[in-house]
């Protein structure tokens, strides 16, 4: 649209000089060599400043030359309304202005000539203008465009982030959790072992010693309770991944029902937030945009990938639903992780996510 | 710029048929005959059409860089474009001078008998031939493939040469077609050729003028790089 504006502005530019150059042609009759040989240098001034953009100054400089030679031979001067035309358009209104003391000094008034002015000045000013909103446009555009670029930029340095974040998480729980089976367990364990092994010696010996029995039993009941401790410590306050999953599917207005396949406990954290993401968001377009009476999902986990579908029936014609940004957003982070995410539209609407298990999950999960 | 200009120069007369028919075709023509007392002999306003195509042959040079890939090489090289433009301009203009040389001077050897200065005759044609370079560079940059370019160059140079007095001389034109061909480079070469037929010296300089005022128009709108 913008490309077939500029291309009509340059056209209607090439066009008004043309008009111009046959207007002056008709009313200087160049039959003789002089008189064409000043249209034709004319006409090479107005191109070169067409080609070398930077020539904007001296257009004082044409008029003026053309001015002077007008004092010699009186048509001369028609040729100074092209560069006056062009630095009208190149909005270089003062060195314009200064045509007019002159004209008024070379040459009394005649109407072809007053009209022709007139027609340069008011067509320079509409190109000016056109240019000057043409530019701001342009600008406009620009910006946006950056805007743009530099938003998507972000975004797919965010989902990059995601999954790396998800890793740290994981590799920094599983620490912690080593840490305190060490710490506190792997010592009262020990400690109980040792005494039960002092006391089967004794036993052997036939000097059993109960006090040594019940110390032992006592580190091993604490060690019991440090790993109670330990678990519940190791179990997230909050909701997350599939209770999250689950709790959504159950809280949902309408029956839904739900299969699963495989082992859930694949999925990593950041394929369940994903996962839990496309469900909402699902599950909304149901509400929103179908009048559907019970909704499927279904959940099948194997070694390569996660493979999730939601099934609602009676949609609502594709035309009156219009475009989902929130599934579209959820597209690309699924794109983000190598995965894809499709709708089919029939006599059921299905959203269908296929998530594939990246080759370090898979050592992960092996090494347990 | 003399890189360019020796390899333009050497790359011409590699071209052995184009060269053979360049310096043959002069020859021929300076013998056409000379019908008319008041108009110079046939010959010598033609040899403007045989200036046309040369000038238009020898910048396929140009056209071949373009599509082969070559420019877009030399455009990522330490040159500037206006060396390989004004390298390649000045070799065809070299070699365009010979040409024009190899005219005027069999042109002497059978007109003789005319009063006439050959080497303004021979100022005007290098003046042409100028204005055959540039308007070639102008025309290739308007297509894409040498075969667009040629087979629209063939119908535009005839029209041109029989609207713009080269084949009809301009003292026999009628008036009405004088007065629309004033726009064409040629009726001005034509115009030039009669004058110093004539040996009016200011009307020759003039026409001279204007030609290489067209020459320059054409230069300065045909020499915006095109790499593709």
């Amino acid at each position: 649209m913008m490309g077939r504006v500029f291309k009509r502005h340059r056209v209607l530019d090439g066009s008004f000089i043309t008009v111009m150059y046959l207007a002056i042609m008709l009313t200087m009759k160049p039959q003789t060599p002089a008189v064409f040989l000043l249209v034709v240098v004319s006409l090479n001034l107005v191109v070169l400043r067409f080609r070398f953009k930077n020539l904007y100054k001296g257009f004082f400089i044409d008029m003026g030359l053309f001015f002077a030679l007008s004092l010699v031979y009186e048509d001369a001067h028609y040729l100074s309304l092209l560069p006056f035309y062009l630095a009208i358009k190149e909005g270089r209104f003062k060195e314009a202005l200064v045509l007019v003391p002159l004209v008024l000094i070379a040459r009394t008034f005649d109407g072809e000539f007053l009209m022709l002015w007139l027609l340069a000045l008011l067509f320079g000013f509409i190109l000016h203008s056109w240019q000057k909103e043409k530019k701001a446009h342009l600008n406009t555009i620009d910006t946006q465009r950056k805007t743009i670029l530099e938003i998507q930029d972000e975004r797919a340095r965010l989902l990059d982030s995601q999954s790396e974040i998800s890793r740290i998480a994981s590799y920094s729980e599983r620490e912690r959790i080593a840490k305190a089976l060490h710490d506190n367990l792997g010592h009262e364990i020990t400690a109980g072992l040792l005494s039960l092994k002092a006391y089967q010696k004794l036993e052997e010996r036939k000097k059993s010693d109960p006090e040594l029995l019940k110390r032992a039993i006592h580190r091993i009941d604490n060690a019991a309770s440090e790993l109670k401790k330990t678990v519940h410590n190791t179990k997230p306050v909050e909701a997350f991944g599939q209770e999250v999953f689950d709790h959504e599917i159950k809280r949902f207005s309408l029956p839904v029902e739900y299969h699963k396949s495989g082992d859930p406990g694949l999925i990593q954290a950041h394929h369940w937030q994903v996962l839990n993401a496309v469900l909402k968001e699902s599950l909304t377009n149901v509400l929103k945009h179908s009048d559907a009476t019970e909704v499927h999902v279904t959940l099948e986990v194997t070694a390569q990938v996660i493979r999730f579908m939601v099934e609602n029936d009676r949609p609502r014609p594709a035309e009156k639903t219009g475009k989902s940004y929130g599934l579209t957003f959820m597209r690309q982070r699924i794109e983000a992780l190598g995965g894809t995410l499709s709708f089919q539209h029939g006599l059921t609407y299905k959203v269908i996510a296929i998530l594939p298990f990246e080759e370090v999950d898979h050592e992960d999960s092996a090494r347990g | 710029m003399k890189v360019f200009f020796d390899h333009a120069f050497k790359r011409t007369f590699k071209q052995r048929l184009l060269i053979t028919g360049m310096f043959l075709f002069p020859l021929a023509l300076a013998l056409a005959p000379h019908p008319q007392e008041e108009v110079p002999p046939i010959g010598f306003a033609l040899y403007g059409l045989i200036i046309l195509f040369s000038g238009f042959l020898l910048t396929k040079q140009i056209i071949d860089d373009r599509t082969s890939g070559t420019i877009t090489r030399i455009a990522a090289s330490p040159v500037r474009h206006v060396e390989y433009l004004g390298g390649h301009i000045l070799a065809y203009l070299g070699v365009m001078a010979i040409q024009n040389m190899i005219f005027v001077v069999m042109a002497r050897l059978v007109w003789s008998s005319l009063e006439l200065s050959f080497l303004l005759l021979f100022l005007v044609y290098l003046v042409f031939s100028a204005l055959s370079i540039t308007f070639s560079l102008f025309w290739h940059m308007l297509f894409r493939t040498y075969a667009t370019s040629i087979a629209l160059f063939s119908v535009l140079s005839n029209m041109v040469a029989i609207a713009g007095g080269l084949i009809v001389p301009i003292k026999l034109m009628p008036q009405t077609l004088k007065d629309v061909a004033i726009v064409l480079p040629t009726y001005w070469f034509a115009f030039a050729i009669q004058n110093t037929y004539d040996m009016e010296y200011v009307p020759v300089f003039l026409g001279l003028l204007i030609v290489a005022g067209f020459a320059i128009l054409f230069l300065v709108i045909g020499s915006r790089r095109r790499l593709e």
